[in-house]
């Protein structure tokens, strides 16, 4: 069978950090990217640049709100959509960007018979939802395996796992556990130099979602990305004169 | 693993959203609805304005380099004291720039146009009273660029002069700079005194003036941790106790500036969770900011939803028109359009002068309103007037220069009234003009829709969103100050009030300047204005402290017949604003149906000469089109429920 990736999770594979404290999932997660972007930023200093600005708390991790800031911190430029598809998160990936999701750690993670059936629990009694069992963990993904295209895979970095570098699962169950974050994502608004070359054409990928529902019918795809780019635009752009002598 | 239970609105994921709605909407138009797209910065930027108070040398410059994490951002007081007011805000690089108070007679001049960018080292010469000894030259405030994380979504620090006990001079800061403070942090220390009386009597002022402000206790590390909580007990006490605070509502904390930027140099975790600044961070993001930011993105949505609307009857009528797909279906359309030509200019004659007028009576009724109520409190013989010959009849054993010697104090106590007055009645004002803009503006599309509407043929996106019983809730909220920028464009659902909404800000807009001229000090004026008073009571030394008293009072009154004068002029200025606001935007709705009906019967023409494959193509693009609508207003929908 012909291999099929969207994304570079063999070069990602490298930068893979565990997390070194047992909430800081989200703040390792964006220190590995930094890596990718050629900052030397040690888990430690990362944890202490997001807790110095509230965006990491010991004992309760971090907001799904906050995920990106560090990076943002450093100027890399990012964006953030919820209740995203997984076209617009495939569309992030081929065009290199680094993503990080928020997920539920119980429905990712294999934790044996009971994990198990605690997830069918809460799925046949309605409580499959971001209400009742919000994520509680924040992934990288980097990359879909879509070799086979009856079963496609999400390969992640999950910094909570001790073999978390590369990390494969089948995309219902990813789906599954990104679902309680309300299919959140954030995603560098660039690519590193040095990634590997992005050459899959998005347009091959099967389902409508908000991006790609529009190709089909010959429109230009409005991305989330583009509009990342107009909103941080907006934001560098501020006429801070007014802003300033009206308050 | 994180624990934080429900996702917080993401402000960079609602402006995401709301510019592809915008991106869409210029694909399908084949133009940029500029308006639309000057709401998204807002959403893009989230606001916040953090207002640091306290009194000299307690901490407040160290507090905020701390918070930002530069030292040596703003000036900390060694030997000199800070003069003027720093407003702190976010840039890749870091810089300074001086904006100067526009010259008294020059009231044509712009803010913003005077201005001097300086180096660090020139911070001295205008921001300190060394520098610029009672502001001679005319410094309005510094603007500070910092690169600093936490301000990088849109949290702007203002840092205020330390103020040793100065009444006048809390007062002008307070007035100037509370009412539109997201929160104020009131700055205390471990190591001096407690809370004291003229603290007291600020913060029972600035209480009136807005009800966000949180504690904080600096220099922590000072002195052993006995000592600090006792100080923060006694404190709590006297909140309690003297200015009136409920102890559940208050928020305190305890932290050491210079611990935090120690811990910065090396990046020293121990230090920086022993600085206490970690828990006031996470409250300022999560609670305070988040809140904020919740009313942000519920504005934001509401407005992205118009768009939305706007978007599907756009798709409804390209619809209708490829269905036209014979000569007697086009025909029958082209009619259908005549009509509704005729209807609407018909309601553009006659129904939108009722409702015009209709707007003017009920706005001349609020109007006639606040401006009784200014008058009341400003008049000669009012209110004010009253309290000031109160307090003058009790100073009836004071010798007459004693008598003359309360000039000063008297009017600054009067003029702080006006201003108070003045905030209210803004407040008032604002809440008022919203339900009846809203209500304009349902009524004029609900009564469009049923006179000259008929499916397909106008954009009918602007149909009502809200009931009466709606608006009037809002309307209602809208009274609690903190809800204003939610009720200001929260209200309409409609095209023709998003463009009405765009005025309100002008009420508060045109009397807050009009608030801070009144606390500038013109305490000169009213001294001069007595002076030949003075010096002729001089020349007869036996007259009565009863002539004293008479010439105070007429002084003050003569004062605040002026301060009365100029609030006058500013509520007038907001009025007209609204009025005009209000018309243009009645116009502009009728303007677009009419563009859009000419459109239709061009469209129309062109679609009878288009060939079956041509005619294909734009079906199968519509149908794209509706999908991507579906997409869109699906993630609307599910993103209006995060937001609760
Ligand atoms: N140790 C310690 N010193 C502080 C702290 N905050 C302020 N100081 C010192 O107190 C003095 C006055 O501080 P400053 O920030 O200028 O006070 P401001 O007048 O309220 O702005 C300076 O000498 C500071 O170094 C703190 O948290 N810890
Ligand atoms: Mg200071």
């Amino acid at each position: 069978m012909e291999e099929f990736y969207i994304g570079d999770p063999d070069y990602q594979q490298g930068h893979w950090q565990l997390q070194n404290l047992p909430d800081n999932c989200a703040v390792v997660a964006q220190a590995s990217i930094l890596s990718q972007f050629g900052f030397d930023v040690s888990m430690d200093e990362a944890t202490y640049v997001a807790m110095a600005n509230g965006w990491y708390s010991p004992g309760f991790g971090t907001s799904p709100d906050d995920l990106g800031n560090v990076l943002e911190a450093y100027g890399v430029p990012t964006h953030s959509v919820d209740f995203a598809s997984i076209e617009q998160l495939a569309a992030e990936l081929q065009q290199g960007h680094r993503v990080l999701v928020g997920v539920n750690s119980g429905e990712l993670w294999d934790q044996g018979p009971m994990a198990e059936f605690w997830n069918w629990f809460n799925e046949v009694t309605g409580r499959d939802s971001s209400t009742f069992t919000p994520a509680d963990h924040a992934v990288a993904v980097t990359g879909l395996d879509l070799s086979d295209l009856n079963h496609p895979q999400v390969i992640l970095n999950d910094p909570g796992h001790p073999d978390g570098a590369g990390q494969v699962y089948p995309l219902d169950r990813f789906m599954d556990a990104w679902e309680n974050s309300d299919f959140h994502y954030t995603s560098t608004s660039m690519a590193p130099g040095g990634a590997g070359p992005i050459d899959f054409d998005i347009a091959r990928f099967l389902g409508l979602g908000t991006t790609v529902a529009g190709v089909s019918f010959g429109l230009d795809p409005i991305t989330a990305d583009m509009a990342g780019d107009f909103v941080n635009s907006l934001v560098s752009n501020t006429d801070w004169d007014a802003v300033l002598a009206a308050i | 693993m994180t624990k934080e239970p429900k996702p917080l609105p993401n402000l960079d994921a609602v402006a995401n959203l709301m510019t592809r709605v915008g991106l869409f909407d210029e694909q399908i138009v084949g133009k940029r609805d500029e308006d639309y797209f000057s709401s998204i910065g807002p959403v893009a930027l989230g606001l916040f304005r953090l207002v640091v108070i306290g009194e000299i040398k307690k901490g407040k410059s160290s507090f905020i380099n701390a918070l930002c994490g530069i030292p040596g951002l703003v000036p900390v007081h060694d030997d000199v004291a800070t003069s003027t007011v720093f407003k702190i805000h976010h840039a890749p690089e870091p810089g300074y720039t001086v904006f100067f108070q526009p010259e008294a007679e020059d009231k044509t001049s712009e803010i913003g146009t005077q201005k001097l960018e300086i180096s660090e080292a020139d911070l001295h010469s205008y921001g300190t009273e060394n520098g610029n000894p009672d502001n001679e030259k005319r410094v309005d405030f510094i603007a500070v660029c910092a690169p600093s994380p936490i301000l990088k979504d849109g949290l702007i620090v203002v840092d205020t002069p330390g103020v040793g006990g100065l009444f006048k001079k809390h007062r002008e800061i307070t007035f100037r700079h509370a009412p539109r403070a997201d929160a104020v942090f009131f700055i205390t220390d471990s190591v001096e005194s407690p809370i004291g009386a003229a603290e007291v009597d600020f913060l029972k002022e600035l209480r009136r003036i807005t009800p966000l402000i949180y504690f904080v206790q600096t220099k922590a590390a000072q002195v052993d941790a006995e000592a600090r909580r006792k100080r923060m007990e006694n404190n709590i006490g006297i909140l309690t106790d003297k200015v009136g605070l409920k102890k559940e509502e208050i928020r305190y904390f305890v932290v050491d500036s210079k611990l935090k930027s120690e811990g910065d140099e090396d990046r020293n975790l121990e230090d920086l969770e022993d600085s206490g600044f970690p828990p006031l961070m996470s409250y300022l993001q999560h609670s305070l900011k988040a809140s904020k930011d919740r009313n942000i993105a519920t504005v934001g949505l509401r407005r992205a939803w118009s768009k939305i609307a706007e978007i599907r009857a756009e798709i409804d009528r390209q619809k209708s028109v490829v269905s036209a797909d014979t000569a007697e279906k086009q025909s029958a359309f082209n009619a259908e359009l005549a009509t509704t030509e005729e209807k609407l200019k018909q309601w553009n004659s006659e129904i939108r002068i009722q409702l015009i007028k209709e707007f003017h009576t009920e706005a001349q009724a609020i109007q006639n309103d606040i401006l009784g109520e200014v008058s009341e409190a400003l008049r000669v013989g009012g209110r004010i007037s009253e309290q000031v010959g109160e307090a003058l009849s009790e100073s009836r054993d004071l010798k007459p220069e004693e008598i003359y010697g309360l000039v000063e104090p008297l009017s600054a106590a009067a003029r702080a009234e006006v201003s108070q007055v003045l905030l209210e009645c803004s407040q008032k004002l604002e809440g008022r003009f919203s339900a009846l803009l809203g209500a304009l503006s349902v009524k004029a599309e609900g009564s469009i829709a049923t006179t000259a509407l008929s499916r397909g043929v106008i954009n009918n996106a602007t149909l009502i969103r809200f009931s009466d019983a709606q608006l009037r809730d809002l309307a209602a909220k809208a009274e609690e100050s903190r809800l204003f920028d939610r009720a200001r464009t929260g209200l309409y659902g409609g095209a023709a009030g998003v463009g009405i909404a765009m005025g309100i800000g002008a009420v508060v807009g045109s009397v807050i300047p009009v608030v801070g001229t009144i606390l500038g000090s013109t305490a000169g004026m009213v001294i001069a204005g007595l002076w030949g008073g003075y010096q002729a009571s001089e020349f007869s030394r036996v007259k009565e402290s009863a002539v004293a008293r008479q010439q105070v009072q007429a002084a003050i009154d003569r004062d605040l017949q002026g301060c009365l004068t100029q609030a006058q002029t500013g509520f007038q200025k907001a009025f007209n604003t609204l009025r005009s606001r209000a018309e243009e935007a009645l116009s502009d709705m009728v303007k677009t149906s009419l563009d859009q009906l000419s459109n239709t019967r061009q469209e129309l023409q062109q679609r009878s000469r288009a060939t079956a494959e041509e005619v294909q193509r734009t079906k199968q693009q519509i149908h794209g089109r509706e999908q991507m609508l579906a997409a869109l207003q699906g993630e609307m929908e599910a993103m209006e429920r995060l937001l609760g």
